[in-house]
């Protein structure tokens, strides 16, 4: 009776031994195809019978999951874990259309996630990048002008999930009132006191709008020239969910215009470049998509992500099914 | 004379027998104000110098001088010329202060005294308070540390400080917060390496500060609204602090001793006031105390800690990362903390806010009407708490 294999699709850094003890329902590989054309290749020699793969958003083959690669998935794929809470990079629909379930990592990233957006927010209404700056030149405070206090300001949440409602638990430390948006008004108790309002009453009324939603089709630049002629003149934006949901053009448009005040990003459109009308302005406070990245966050997602594989090996169900798939069980 | 009606200038706190007895006991003049009827007291000194009624005689309102600028309270600060005559010292530098306080200044009572303004006056020490007439009795300084002011020679000379506490809370937990966020989390690091361009090449792991030991070194009123702000991202909380504190303004945090605040916190954060008793709290021998990789925060005053024992401790590890607001010697800064891209550094950004700067201005001129109109400040410094 041989094990169902498993096949890594990037790297395992904190939890080595949990991804080991594995080996106890399944056969571990590695992929180590040197490109995706050799990917495609193995996937019907060496890797044509894996069961599921834990994969990861690296440079790697199949770091992106499109439908080439999809197409070219052996019968025996059911499963794919996703080591990320976004899966943008994964063409779930597709995946659907072959019998393939997709998990992420949803719970595990909130609390880190939320902690950058926290401070993108008080780094936007405080200006800070603009000090620290004016500092490291030498020049103390010189030349920087008064900003502002998150406290009594309305901050408006789009995408009230996990990363959400971890950031109103946060901004309220600071005297905030959350207001927020999302696909479906929560209950009274996940909303804990937070506002449920339009899309449109969330651009015209928030001091702050942090973007906390995934990035898919409905999704993609939801924040565009259109949505910064609503907002209030002299709001905060922070994103720290995909830069896709902003245009980013229009982001720098409104930054010069003053429509936007200030912005704090840890994401950005076409990552890892940056358009430079952001780079240029001294006042946002910019983030290399650094989300999660703690030692702490990263083993605990590792660990989510194994036990998806485990659970989808003995048990033939996922964890934490993406929310697209959920129907499909 | 409508002797009568420059007495209802004080608040209503101020009660009738308060003001005739300031009017019988006056060695002014003879009040011709005879529908009191009071026996005549010994008035004690304190009583005396304390209270100032407007002088029946002369109607003159009592001399108040601003040292420094009021940026957004300034109707508040006209508003002041019910109860006081007002002047904006214009002295160039602190000789030539010393000569106006002898000139134009020899009446003044109270100043409006800003952090900046020490620039032109320099500190406030005995050199310069044995030059202020006699007529002068407060400080009332605009900001919540006040250790550019000698509080003893105050005190000897019978002139009274107030500062700003609570208003300046939230804005500078707000600071600290950022500050615990960047060093546990290494951000100044990933900054500066996406504004070089190199996104985060390079740029390693960090820590959550998620189940971390928060130890708070002071805890004032920043200090629990630190508490609050660090809650909200699952840290647990300790503190020292000069007396422990009430359950109910403890909130849950734990009261420990210095020593076993450094050597079990995982984050501390600096809180406390900085005086004579407190300069360089935090040295190499502290250092050693800590656990190995803490991190260290500081929105206080930069001599509470030795700068160049930070430095070394950076350097040798036992300190993983720091934030830091203030600097031993600001605008100066050790250079061993401009060449380190980890340490995340603020020029003093504490309180620089238009609402926090509007309502800082606004308590040091509601404790400068307080203490012409009812002879008490509203926010006494801590030292002088048992003058009042």
């Amino acid at each position: 009776m041989t094990k169902p294999h498993v096949l890594l699709l990037g790297e395992i850094v904190h939890a080595k031994d949990e991804w080991e003890a594995l080996s106890d329902i399944a056969t571990l590989s590695v992929c180590d195809s040197p490109t995706e054309e050799d990917f495609i290749k193995d996937l019907a020699g060496k890797y044509s019978d894996i069961a599921a793969v834990y994969h990861t958003h690296y440079s790697g083959p199949a770091g992106v999951i499109d439908k080439d690669v999809i197409g070219a998935l052996p019968p025996s794929l059911k499963f794919i874990c996703h080591n990320g809470a976004g899966y943008d990079m994964i063409n779930v629909n597709a995946c659907a259309e072959k019998g393939i379930l997709v998990s992420n990592t949803p719970g595990t990233v909130d609390d880190a996630t939320a902690d950058v957006n926290m401070f993108l927010i008080l780094g936007a209404l405080r200006e800070f990048n603009l000090s620290m700056t004016t500092l490291r030149k030498g020049n103390w405070n010189k030349g920087v002008p008064l900003a502002h206090d998150p406290e009594g300001k309305v901050l408006g949440i789009l995408g009230m999930g996990g990363i959400g409602r971890a950031v109103k638990r946060r901004a309220e430390g600071f005297g905030m009132i959350t207001q927020y948006h999302n696909r479906k008004p929560l209950s009274d108790e996940m909303a804990a006191g937070a506002k449920y309002v339009g899309f449109d009453e969330l651009l015209a009324t928030s001091d702050v709008i942090s973007l906390n939603l995934p990035l898919n089709a409905h999704t993609r630049h939801i924040i565009n020239k259109e949505s910064f002629a609503k907002m209030k003149d002299g709001v905060i934006i922070t994103n720290t969910a995909r830069g896709a949901v902003i245009d980013e053009q229009a982001l720098v448009d409104a930054l010069e215009s003053g429509k936007v005040r200030c912005a704090g990003l840890d994401v950005f459109e076409a990552e890892p470049e940056i358009h430079p009308g952001l780079i240029a302005n001294e006042k946002v406070i910019l983030l290399p998509h650094v989300g999660t990245r703690t030692y702490e966050t990263q083993k605990k997602m590792e660990i989510q992500v194994i036990e998806n594989v485990r659970s989808a090996i003995t048990e033939a169900k996922l964890l934490t099914l993406v929310p697209e798939h959920v129907h499909l069980v | 004379m409508p002797a009568s009606s420059h007495f209802l200038v004080p608040t209503a706190r101020t009660s009738a027998l308060f003001l005739a007895r300031a009017l019988v006991n006056s060695t002014k003049t003879s009040c011709p104000l005879t529908f009191f009827s009071v026996p005549r007291q010994p008035v004690t000194t304190t009583f005396h110098t304390r209270f100032f009624a407007v002088s029946p005689m002369t109607m003159t309102k009592p001399h108040i001088l601003l040292l420094g600028e009021i940026r957004h309270a300034k109707s508040e600060w006209e508003a002041l010329s019910d109860v006081a005559t007002l002047s904006v010292c214009d002295s160039a530098n602190r000789e030539e202060f010393i000569k106006d306080l002898k000139g134009k200044y020899s009446d003044i009572v109270a100043v409006y005294r800003t952090f900046p303004s020490v620039a032109i006056t320099g500190r406030f020490d005995a050199e310069l308070l044995k030059e202020f007439p006699s007529t002068f009795k407060y400080i009332c300084h605009n900001g919540a540390g006040y250790d550019q002011i000698d509080v003893a020679p105050c005190t000897d000379r019978g002139i009274h400080i107030s500062n700003c506490p609570s208003t300046v809370d939230d804005a500078t937990a707000d600071v600290n917060m950022f500050l615990i966020l960047g060093a546990l989390r290494n951000f100044n690091d990933a900054m500066v390496n996406l504004r070089k361009g190199n996104w985060n090449a390079g740029v390693p792991l960090s820590n959550d500060p998620d189940g971390k030991v928060l130890g708070i070194l002071g805890m004032g009123g920043i200090g629990r609204a630190l508490k609050k702000r660090a809650e909200a991202f699952g840290m647990t909380v300790q503190y020292y602090n000069r007396k422990e504190l009430s359950p109910e303004l403890a909130a849950g945090a734990k009261y420990v001793s210095f020593d076993e605040l450094l050597a079990t916190s995982d984050v501390l954060s600096l809180n406390l006031p900085l005086n004579p008793n407190t300069r360089h709290t935090i040295n190499k021998e502290a250092f050693e105390k800590m656990k190995d990789g803490i991190i260290i925060v500081n929105t206080a005053r930069g001599a509470v800690m030795d700068e160049a024992a930070l430095v070394d401790a950076l350097a040798s590890g036992k300190v993983k990362n720091a934030g830091l607001d203030v600097f031993e010697a600001e605008p100066k800064i050790h250079p061993g903390l401009m060449s380190n891209e980890k340490v995340i550094l603020l020029p003093h950004m504490g309180t620089l806010t238009y609402e926090t700067q509007k309502k800082m201005e606004v308590q040091v001129l509601d404790n400068i009407r307080a203490a012409l109109t009812t002879a008490k400040l509203n926010t006494i410094v801590p030292e002088q708490a048992g003058l009042q």
